[in-house]
């Protein structure tokens, strides 16, 4: 990790003024090298390849495939859930009665029903890093190959930071800069609802004291013993550059508004549900508005009460699929892939959901569903993926692909290569992928 | 469906008594363990014009005086029962709630009885005891107040259902009610408090996956719910073997069964309502949606039905829809509804308020509770109900004479 001198900065909402300079400048730096380095990322793989945005939404705890997008409503008695299966935009295709809205915007969307690994524990990193074992998130690596061109940090995770589906406070963070270091963790905002989040780290240009216009002069000097100490470094040029941009990304009004969802209109933010799933679309929409690059929408902090960890003992079991989960991603997904779409924004946007893996295809003794990576569901739109497919296909009981498995780091290339990056001409991304190839029906 | 405001309801907010509901059965209801409405109905009972349990909608001049004077009538009975059986409340205290809140453990909701004024104001404590490691969720009350039914899941161990006796303040001993190794929930009562109904997952000696199961307190004993065959036949049980059958609520008298009915297949979840004595279903035209429609809550006179549904006539998200077993039509009432989520209906005794969950940006957290008249039209402040966390399953009970 680069460091400033010994400018300390004070923590606000998980983050600081001094971790996002850190991150602000030492990544700009990086994506500035890599991009010399190769000679660009983008090569031609038979056609031009158009650098677009992504919104990753992680469903933390594992959604069960039954209840949202691979119903199976003619299982035997054990297998099937409690609730029906609707017909869809899409002829053919029916998904749980518990996303009606998603349902309607069927056309806009690909669903993978053959997603399949091994790990069935939520410490599970195989969905988020593209591999199981990685720790380097989509998300760097993403930012790292197709670096942000304007002052917006070029990768966001919105909510908590807490591992994949564990309590808060007993568990190490989601896979995050991994193998590429500090410049590429992700800028966390943990709460974007507008009631509790503090972005007083973007309030320096409104109230700027002398007493912080001294720190930030502090900060100037301490950058520039930095830039004395790698005066070797041929980048140099560059330096200045980045310094400006990490300075901007802290000054910058447009950067402050972007993460502002209460500068929406409230029958906006009411679109998109009054809830913190809801209002995390929503500010993933402004932000890749904005220009950043790649945001991850976590869902929730904790697996516990508010997760996709729909187990039944200790917790309401199926109810809260009915009462709590279905509605919140129906009404929050459907907002924002119709938002994007109203904006012209869609055909730039990749958006992605997933969770660790799916539930058990047997309903257990509670009256829910257990963890099962064998067979789940993934959701692809945007960003050129054709609408309304459904690739793959679970067996009649939802236990294992029937037929097209794929595998997480197919799955991984292939938002990598709708995110324009070359998955099979650059080298650099061939380790976070295995070697895999994008999944055929989508590229 | 038309969107309409509800207007109209007498003050008291009561259709006329149902025959059943004496006074000394709504005073003794658990302990007494009054009629089996529900494995063996009765006769049935001569159409009382207005009257709570019957589906023919009283026409002519003389509804509404005819609706006021019961109205008073079932006031002042209720109030009899209340000073002899009901913990003492403070004489403000016209409405009592009971929320499952996550606001004090984020892993395991609680039980909260709120105390409320009937105009603005109230107080929070909890409903009992808190045991670590337990979730206790979808309360109901008993018709006079006394008992609250829940679902209680220990950690570990498949959902159970609970009885507390707010007057003794103890869990009631109810042998059998919880004898299956499967999860049960979303309980209620019915037929004034003798019995005790619930889902159930593959409950031994049940039909298969969620069926209704009923309990009779007085003779502690499970039984089924079942609809009255044709004379020398065998009752029908109302669930079924490849169906889900969740949510039950019953009416007062224990005569309409409503619940959520998934019947296989390609078909989605519905309501249906069930004439326990006259052993048919009643139509509810304008009830269902194509969509998910669910979770639906009778008042005690059977006049009104509660159900959150996801169709695509409302605000927008699910709703809250109010219907008219009288008049056969579904009501909208203005002020509950947004383009958020709206579920978990309930009503009071008389219909005349609801609480339901709901999700709003000026909320205090995520799911919070809200109090409605439906009289007034007016949503009720609620001060120190919701917390940051979820708040969500109310149940309601008016305290009677007031």
């Amino acid at each position: 990790m680069l460091r400033l001198g010994s400018f300390t900065g004070h923590d606000c909402s998980g983050w600081s003024r001094r971790s996002l300079l850190q991150v602000g400048l030492a990544g700009a730096l990086e994506y500035g090298s890599g991009g010399i380095l190769t000679g660009g990322a983008l090569r031609a793989e038979g056609e031009a390849l158009r650098p677009n945005n992504c919104i990753f939404i992680f469903l933390t705890g594992g959604p069960s495939h039954f209840e949202t997008f691979d119903p199976k409503p003619e299982a035997p008695d054990a297998v099937r859930g409690p609730y029906g299966a609707i017909s869809t935009s899409v002829p053919g295709t029916r998904f749980c009665e518990l996303l009606p809205r998603t349902s309607k915007i069927a056309h806009h969307f690909a669903v993978v029903r053959s997603l399949s690994h091994s790990n069935a524990g939520h410490n599970s990193t195989a969905m988020a890093a593209g591999f199981e074992g990685g720790n380097t998130h989509l998300g760097a690596v993403a930012a790292k190959l197709q670096p942000s061109t304007g002052v917006m940090p070029p990768f966001v995770h919105v909510g908590s930071r807490i591992g994949n589906g564990s309590i808060e406070g007993s568990a190490s963070d989601m896979a995050g800069g991994g193998t590429l270091g500090t410049p590429f963790e992700p800028l966390v905002v943990r709460d974007p609802t507008g009631k509790k989040v503090d972005l007083k780290e973007f309030s320096l240009q409104p109230d700027l004291t002398a007493d912080r216009f001294g720190h930030r002069r502090e900060l100037l000097a301490s950058v520039d013993r930095w830039r004395e100490a790698v005066s070797t470094n041929t980048n140099l040029d560059k330096v200045g550059e980045n310094y400006r941009r990490a300075i901007d990304l802290l000054t910058s009004s447009r950067v402050r508004e972007a993460f502002d969802v209460t500068r929406e209109q409230e029958r906006t933010r009411m679109r998109y549900g009054a809830n913190f799933f809801g209002q995390s679309c929503l500010m993933a929409r402004r932000l890749v508005e904005a220009g950043t690059r790649f945001v991850q929408v976590k869902w929730y902090d904790c697996v516990a009460f508010d997760a996709w960890d729909v187990h039944g003992a200790e917790l309401p079991g199926m109810s809260r699929m009915e009462q709590q989960l279905c509605p919140r991603f129906d009404q929050g997904f459907s907002a924002l892939i119709e938002d994007l779409h109203d904006r012209g924004l869609l055909a730039t946007t990749l958006v992605v959901v997933v969770g660790e893996f799916g539930r058990t295809p047997q309903i257990n003794r509670f009256g829910a569903r257990d963890h099962w990576p064998y067979a789940f569901s993934g959701v692809l739109a945007g960003a050129g993926v054709p609408g309304g497919q459904i690739v793959g296909a679970s067996d009649a009981k939802g236990a294992y692909p029937a037929h097209r498995p794929v595998k997480p780091e197919e799955f991984a290339a292939t938002i990598y290569r709708r995110m324009g990056i070359d998955v099979v001409g650059d080298l650099r991304v061939r380790p976070f992928i295995k070697d895999a190839t994008p999944i055929g029906e989508l590229v | 469906m038309a969107a309409k405001t509800l207007r109209g309801l007498p003050l008291c907010g009561a259709p006329p008594p149902h025959p059943a509901l004496k006074e000394s059965a709504a005073r003794d209801a658990l302990a007494s363990a009054p009629s089996s409405a529900l494995r063996a109905p009765s006769p049935p009972q001569p159409s009382p014009g207005a009257g709570s349990a019957s589906i023919v909608g009283e026409k002519g001049s003389g509804r509404l005086l005819s609706q006021i004077v019961a109205s008073l009538l079932l006031c002042l009975m209720a109030s009899s029962a209340s000073a002899a059986d009901l913990p003492a409340s403070p004489s403000n205290v016209a409405l009592r709630l009971v929320v499952s809140s996550y606001r004090s453990r984020v892993q395991h909701p609680e039980l909260y009885v709120y105390e409320h004024d009937g105009v603005g104001s109230g107080t929070l404590k909890p409903a009992f005891p808190s045991v670590n490691k337990r979730s206790d969720h979808h309360p109901a009350f008993s018709v006079d107040g006394r008992y609250l039914v829940y679902a209680s899941e220990p950690e570990g161990a498949p959902s159970t259902i609970g009885v507390w006796d707010f007057q003794e303040s103890k869990l009631l001993e109810l042998p059998g009610l919880n004898d299956s190794p499967h999860a049960q929930g979303n309980p209620v009562f019915g037929g004034l408090g003798g019995r005790i109904v619930f889902d159930a997952w593959l409950r031994p000696g049940q039909p298969g996956r969620w069926d209704l199961v009923g309990y009779d307190i007085a003779a502690k004993k499970v039984e089924p719910v079942v609809l009255p065959g044709s004379p020398g036949s065998a009752p029908v049980l109302v669930s079924t073997s490849k169906g889900d059958e969740r949510s039950p609520s019953i009416t007062a008298d224990g005569r309409l069964l409503a619940f959520a009915h998934w019947s296989g297949g390609t078909t989605g979840t519905d309501v249906r309502v069930i004439d326990l004595v006259a052993g048919r279903e009643v139509d509810t035209p304008g009830l269902n949606s194509d969509r998910f429609d669910g979770e639906p809550s009778f008042s005690d006179d059977g006049r009104w039905l509660a159900i959150a549904t996801d169709d695509d006539v409302g605000e927008g998200g699910r709703d809250v829809l109010l219907y008219d077993m009288e008049g056969r039509r579904p009501v909208r009432p203005e002020g509950v509804n947004t383009a958020g989520q709206e579920q978990s209906p309930a009503l009071s005794a008389d219909g005349r308020y609801l609480v339901w969950v709901a999700e709003r940006l000026e909320g205090e957290g995520e799911r919070d509770v809200y109090l409605f008249d439906i009289a007034a039209e007016k949503r009720l402040e609620t001060p120190g109900l919701n917390s940051p966390r979820d708040e969500m399953d109310p149940a309601i009970w008016r305290v009677t004479g007031r």
